[in-house]
């Protein structure tokens, strides 16, 4: 479905099923340079079950229009505004890499808006380096290559995907490689001056599930439980073989996990 | 900072899609001879064929071992994935049905393969498609033929029979500007020689059974798809960009992303029209791409010595060839085909169709028979097989001469070819 948010077109996939007040909602953010499609293999069944997908193409990113946000606290305000907009009292987030961050920054001013909060390929600190910064500033090719070789996990460079014929490297070349300009760099600009996590994080008094990838390179598994250590009420879930892109590596699991929050 | 590291060609060639089976220790590929799959619940089957989870339903739709050999085709293309098919005709009519109704409009080369043309020209119609066939070796024919109502734009990599290499960049430019999608036939090339989606092209098809199996033995398509075409910056393509019915009024692109057109092409192409690729040929024809990089190498270079032969040789009146470098696409080849221009070149024999008769009946190591890109070495004459079914003047649009031998240059050694080349050219040149 589409909203018009600040007078700008907002792409937000359900799943292929209408919105229902009456269930719960969940609401899903994408990483940096990237859009709602990498949980493609998460939204239709959940929607199947009476979950309100909200799979939102954050502002410049995928199909909604706009300039893309450049903070990871704007970006937060922004989705309580997405919230507001559509009448929601409350929804579970669950965010991905960049997304982590913005649905702990949410927590910061509007945990009373948050049911549950799942962090997939999370860390206390997402630094990155000056030198992909600077690609996908001027060579987004180069950074969409650099970006897609860390983010999956050792196997999944030679494929063998469950969904038939899916090829996952260049799936994600082509969808960071066709992000507008310089959104991926402000993206990552966000994701690295971005430090309150751990402060934000200790004060969340929600339930908190996070999931990361083994062999995740971009947020290891040692900054995840850095996370998982200051939260009050969390549940760290560690998804062998797989590195920082588990939805898309081993989607069955990510499903089960997101699923299992609302049963 | 590190460069990036992914696999390379060969590497990607014996293994991608595959991992060695976690149960049985098997390094092949293992052929899944099964029509169908076990659900582990009846929320595993529904989820299944709602599209909501992957897997395996029904191997019309889709097979294990044929994912595999998808996987692996659209790895080595750089697309974001494919959908095999029963053949190259398959492949073809898969996407042309799933990105078009009728009132449509497709514009074509001409210079392609003669089923292609036929299904263009008389079977496509039938169904309210029509195309403008237009002269490949000027980009803006291409260009001038594009109607309101266009869909797709259409070329092979390299001419069939002409051996008329495109200019796939100019050509993406064109289609890029009009938002069209161009796919591109690049069964005579194969990954190995050039990567159409790299230099452009929206989408790629082979005929799997050419030289991407190389032994001649099975029989498939695949299609692979770039993912950049940008379905929903044109009302052309409501089969991707409006509800579909079939699936509770599901968005295609908008759910699916770039995998738009692949999930629709098997959510409904493979599940209506049945075209779908066995398990023993999918296993068949992955046989063939664990070695197709040191086979193209040969192949082309066969293809190099042959050409060369038939260029010296007084009873030959011509010879096309991007190869050689008095051949009109010898510079764009250089460009677009570093490796080598692949494998097939046309001749045309001193005493037209007569002595390329004789021609045909007398080679001994050659096969007289319709099919390119096995290993061994193929000859047929078009005018009277392949592209039979086209007009007189289709023909000579074609460049399709009554004299015209094509070669599909084998693996046999050097010697041996030119050998019985040179014996039957003899033979046709007798009174």
């Amino acid at each position: 479905m589409q909203i018009k948010i600040n007078n700008d077109t907002i792409n937000i996939r359900t799943g292929g099923y209408q919105i229902n007040n009456d269930n719960p909602y969940l609401l899903l953010i994408h990483g940096a340079g990237m859009d709602a499609s990498v949980w493609q293999m998460q939204t239709r069944y959940l929607a199947n079950k009476g979950i309100n997908i909200l799979a939102v193409d954050m502002p410049g990113h995928g199909l909604s229009e706009g300039n893309s946000l450049t903070s990871i606290s704007e970006m937060s305000e922004w989705v309580i505004h997405l919230i507001d907009e559509l009448k929601i009292k409350s929804t579970s987030i669950a965010g991905h890499s960049m997304g982590s961050l913005v649905a702990i920054d949410i927590c910061k001013n509007h945990s009373n808006r948050i049911n549950s909060i799942s962090l997939l390929g999370t860390a206390s600190l997402m630094p990155v380096h000056p030198d992909l910064i600077d690609a996908a500033k001027n060579n987004l090719s180069m950074a969409a290559n650099l970006i897609t070789d860390w983010s999956f996990g050792t196997k999944q460079h030679l494929g063998n995907h469950p969904l038939p014929g899916y090829w996952m490297i260049d799936s994600s070349i082509q969808l960071i490689t066709q992000s507008k300009e310089r959104v991926l760099a402000k993206d990552l600009i966000a994701c690295n001056e971005y430090k309150d996590a751990l402060t934000v994080a200790g004060n969340i008094d929600k339930k908190v599930t996070i999931i990361s990838g083994r062999e995740d390179k971009m947020t290891p598994v040692k900054k995840a439980k850095e996370l998982h250590n200051v939260i009050n009420d969390s549940n760290l879930i560690i998804i062998e073989n797989v590195g920082h892109m588990m939805m898309i590596e081993n989607p069955a699991k990510v499903t089960k996990v997101l699923n299992s929050l609302f049963l | 900072m590190t460069s990036s590291k992914f696999y390379k060609f060969n590497t990607l060639s014996l293994h991608a899609g595959q991992e060695a089976d976690p149960k049985t220790g098997s390094r092949a590929v293992p052929i899944h001879q099964t029509t169908s799959y076990l659900f582990d619940s009846t929320d595993h089957a529904s989820s299944l064929y709602n599209l909501e989870q992957p897997g395996h339903i029904y191997s019309r739709i889709s097979n294990p071992t044929v994912s595999v050999l998808e996987e692996r085709m659209a790895a080595l293309e750089g697309g974001i994935g494919a959908v095999a098919t029963a053949s190259g005709m398959a492949a073809f009519f898969l996407t042309v049905a799933t990105l078009m109704d009728k009132d449509s409009h497709i514009v074509a080369s001409n210079a392609i393969y003669g089923g292609t043309h036929n299904i263009l020209s008389y079977t496509l119609p039938r169904f309210g498609i029509n195309t403008t066939f237009v002269d490949p070796t000027d980009i803006t024919n291409f260009k001038n033929a594009i109607k309101d109502n266009t869909k797709l734009i259409f070329a092979e990599t390299i001419g069939n029979p002409n051996i008329n290499v495109l200019d796939i960049e100019n050509l993406s430019k064109v289609a890029n500007e009009a938002k069209i999608p161009f796919m591109v036939d690049s069964t005579f090339t194969t990954p190995y020689l050039m990567q159409p989606l790299k230099l452009g092209a929206d989408i790629v098809m082979h005929s799997l059974t050419k030289f991407i199996a190389g032994h001649g033995i099975a029989i498939g398509g695949v299609v692979i798809d770039s993912g950049k075409f940008k379905w929903e910056e044109t009302d052309k393509f409501p089969n991707l960009t409006e509800p579909y019915a079939g699936y509770d009024n599901l968005i295609f692109q908008q759910e699916f992303g770039l995998h738009a057109l692949i999930m629709r092409m098997r959510a409904e192409g493979m599940k209506d029209f049945g075209a779908c690729l066995s398990p023993m040929n999918a296993f068949h024809i992955l046989q063939g791409i664990e070695t197709l990089p040191v086979r193209m190498d040969r192949h082309v270079k066969n293809a190099k010595e042959v050409a060369q032969f038939l260029n010296e040789s007084e009873d030959v009146e011509w010879v096309n060839y991007p190869g050689l470098e008095n051949n009109n696409y010898y510079k764009l080849s250089q460009k677009l085909l570093p490796k080598g221009p692949g494998a097939i070149l046309s001749f045309g024999i001193k005493g037209g169709k007569e002595a390329g008769r004789k021609f045909i009946e007398n080679t001994v190591l050659s096969s007289h028979l319709a099919n390119v890109g096995d290993a061994k070495t193929l000859v047929i004459h078009p005018a009277s097989t392949t592209h039979q079914q086209m007009t007189n003047d289709e023909l000579e649009k074609s460049g399709v001469k009554d004299n015209l031998i094509r070669i599909s240059v084998g693996l046999e050694d050097i010697s041996d070819i030119i050998s019985d080349l040179k014996k039957a050219i003899k033979a046709s040149q007798r009174v």
